[in-house]
């Protein structure tokens, strides 16, 4: 009895091992027509294991020839040429790229972490909670915290898109930190000093102002690139939205789990959580 | 991804089609090159704080990849620690650290997947902007990129050293750049190379006529805003600085003073800067007009440019124009009088100078060519030179001004393109990395903790199996 209650561990799967081996054993002990019921199920999941194998091995197959067929075809190419050839592109993208429409940029923004993020989070959710793979008992968290977390993600991205990632921010910023450097009598003074170097003697005002403007642009992009890199990337992506998202994950793994009975959870794990009414009334208190 | 036979070709009278007309006889202004745009931004940089030049350093050193390394580590570092170690949380700690190391995977994962395909995607558009693949709207062959120069010159020459390769490179887009504007000026065209064609095809007339406007409504439009600015800020601020100097007159000329003793007398540029400083303290607590802080804020802008700098600037503040300028005048009105007879002048140029462009752009309209244009620029310069005086666009290059503006538009179009393909791709991509990263993700946490994911290790299970044997005596 031991013995199998071991083995029963190794399981993977099996979350609550202890209550299904219990069960198991009385139904071995008072029904023997189970094992042939089992060992036909146990063959019929070898067969239909070694189709999925074939299945598989047939989509990679065709995938791979695929790819030998668009890379020798060059189909890449030729779509990124049919996509720059299209109306959208010459009618609505390529007109607003050109004058840098503010407007149009952030449409482009917002869709794109919409779109990403949004579909993202579905095939997320989706995948973990049919992946059979994960613990019973921990999969609804997981897929919660994934649910929450895509969902905080797109509202946090929007929020920095507009904030502190936009341009406009950024160069407000900018010129209050670094603004004095910038100045019409600092332009003026670098010249002044520019002009002292022999080999910069002759250099005229449009070549200086031209050179500095381009350095101050790419100045600011640099900035803008390392304030969002620590605000959104790091501070609102990987800090506020996990620490928010984690316990917004509980409710929503209570939500999911409103019709699921108590569960019992893995002997092993450091039980924090009451599982002993159902998650749903947790929720409600 | 794998470069395709590379397109090298500098567009002249050589890989023409044999039925274009090339025009050998007009041969005008030519290319002088003047100070390289990279010299000078070199040495602008080196006159940067030393914060502002750690941030350009950082812009020339973080790529594409360093950029999605330093994402997936805030992936899989931070986040992990805020999942698990979150004290809002109720569920149990194992769920936790079990969730918590999905976003290690999937950071490596973004690394492998954004790496593996992004960054090739992007480096695919950039080869096939020079190579030839895109219509005129997204073609750099006119004028390659130099990454793309480098690549090609070392796979034709695998025996050349680097620094002979970047002598080459230089020489190349010096060409590059001379024929560009020989075609502009003697064919009044811009020659494209497509991947499917040997010969150079000129671009389209209707397209050309249009990329030349834009330039002269550019020039124009830089044009306008300056007299705006003229009549508008230029003239208020300094109605408003003369007119402080002329009710201010004494104050102002002693500070002058001090600050001009002080630059003689320093030993370093440190000491004056300081000085400037300790002044600037001491006026603002004595609540001194706003001016005055003006005025130092200014004068210790010139740091940058030493003593000397210094020096220059004292002086011209305190020069006819400025300071001595306005000294003993009564009213306002006196000095609203004077600053506008100075910059009349200045208003007057810039309104020559947009009556010029109008009609540049009429002449345009007419079916002028760009040799034409040049040559009623190097007219006007004449006229100027005639008066005494400097024609303002005497420095302007109008060939160079339309390669500017065609470069400009050509890369705005490419970013454009850049931008919806990789979010295409990205999409696509999407169910992909979701799959992998379901895949992967269970079997990892199985294989490294057993004990999370509710499975033993081998040698585990063997203690269980023998302790359960034992304790039920089992031989």
């Amino acid at each position: 009895m031991m013995t199998v209650t071991a083995i029963n561990s190794l399981n993977p799967n099996t979350v609550t091992n202890n209550i299904n081996f219990t069960a198991e054993s009385k139904n071995s002990a008072t029904k023997p027509a189970a094992n042939t019921k089992a060992a036909s199920a146990k063959k019929h999941k070898k067969t239909s294991k070694a189709l999925e194998t074939t299945i598989d091995l047939a989509t990679f197959g065709a995938a791979g020839a695929l790819g030998i067929m668009g890379y020798k075809g060059k189909w890449l190419q030729k779509g990124i040429k049919w996509l720059s050839d299209t109306k959208f592109m010459n009618k609505k993208v390529f007109p607003n790229y050109e004058i840098d429409n503010a407007k149009f940029m952030s449409l482009i923004g917002v869709t794109s972490i919409v779109l990403k993020d949004g579909l993202g989070c579905y095939l997320y959710v989706k995948q973990s909670l049919n992946n059979d793979k994960i613990p019973e008992d921990k999969r609804k968290f997981v897929a919660a915290l994934d649910l929450a977390n895509g969902g905080l993600m797109v509202a946090m991205q929007l929020l920095t898109f507009f904030t502190i990632s936009s341009k406009k921010v950024q160069t407000k910023l900018f010129n209050s930190l670094f603004g004095e450097h910038f100045t019409r009598s600092a332009k003026k003074a670098l010249k002044f000093k520019l002009k002292q170097n022999s080999e910069l003697t002759n250099i005229s005002g449009k070549e200086f102002y031209k050179a500095r403007e381009k350095d101050l642009r790419g100045l600011i992009g640099a900035f803008g690139y390392l304030t969002s890199l620590a605000a959104s990337a790091i501070i609102a992506k990987r800090v506020i939205v996990p620490f928010i998202a984690t316990p917004l994950a509980d409710k929503t793994k209570a939500w999911m789990c409103r019709n699921d009975k108590p569960a019992q959870t893995h002997k092993d794990t450091k039980n924090t959580y009451d599982t002993s009414k159902p998650a749903a009334q947790n929720l409600h208190n | 991804m794998k470069v395709e036979s590379a397109n090298f070709n500098i567009f002249n009278a050589s890989n023409l089609p044999n039925n274009t007309q090339v025009n050998r006889s007009i041969s005008k202004q030519s290319f002088t090159g003047g100070i390289a745009p990279s010299v000078l931004a070199d040495e602008i940089n080196k006159l940067n704080t030393p914060f502002l030049k750690g941030v350009n350093r950082l812009r020339n050193n973080i790529g594409e990849f360093q950029d999605i390394c330093l994402n997936a580590l805030g992936t899989g570092f931070l986040a992990p620690l805020f999942i698990k170690y979150n004290p809002l949380s109720h569920t149990d700690e194992d769920t936790r650290t079990y969730s918590a190391w999905r976003q290690p995977l999937s950071a490596g994962l973004a690394i492998v997947t954004q790496g593996g395909i992004t960054i090739p995607f992007v480096a695919l558009i950039n080869h096939m902007t020079n190579s030839g693949w895109f219509n005129e709207k997204c073609n750099k062959s006119p004028f390659k990129d130099e990454k793309y120069i480098y690549r090609t010159i070392k796979k034709l020459n695998p025996k050349l050293n680097k620094s002979q390769i970047n002598e080459k490179v230089k020489s190349y887009i010096d060409a590059q750049k001379k024929s560009l504007i020989d075609n502009l000026r003697q064919n009044n065209t811009i020659y494209y190379q497509y991947n499917n064609s040997p010969y150079a095809t000129p671009m389209n007339s209707e397209k050309f006529k249009n990329l030349l406007n834009k330039t002269i409504e550019d020039m124009l439009k830089e044009e306008k805003d300056e007299l705006a600015r003229c009549k508008g800020e230029k003239l208020k601020n300094r109605i408003e600085r003369s007119d402080f100097y002329r009710t201010h007159y004494d104050t102002c000329k002693s500070l002058f003073t001090d600050i001009e003793n002080k630059i003689n007398s320093a030993g370093s540029v440190k000491e004056i800067s300081d000085y400037l400083k300790a002044k600037y303290k001491t006026l603002k607590t004595q609540k001194a007009d706003p001016h005055l802080l003006e005025i130092l804020k200014e004068i210790k802008a010139y740091e940058v440019a030493g003593k000397e700098g210094f020096l220059y600037k004292v002086q011209k503040m305190q020069d006819a124009q400025h300071l001595e300028g306005y000294k003993g005048m009564k009213t306002r009105r006196e000095v609203e009088e004077k600053v506008a007879k100075n910059l009349a002048g200045r208003i007057s140029e810039q309104e020559d100078i947009i009556e010029f462009l109008e009609k540049v752009k009429q002449s345009l309209s007419e079916g002028k060519t760009v040799s034409d244009i040049e040559e009623m620029f190097a007219q006007k310069v004449k006229e100027f030179k005639n008066k005494g005086k400097e024609f303002k666009l005497h420095d302007k290059i109008f060939s160079e001004e339309v390669i500017e503006k065609l470069k400009s538009l050509t890369q705005s179009h490419i970013d454009g393109v850049k931008r919806i393909s990789t979010l295409l791709v990205a999409l696509a991509m999407l169910p992909v990395s979701c799959s992998i990263l379901n895949w992967v993700y269970p079997r990892f946490m199985d294989a490294v903790f057993p004990k999370l994911s509710s499975k033993k290790h081998s040698n585990e299970a063997k203690e269980l199996i023998d302790k359960a044997n034992k304790n039920s005596g089992v031989k």
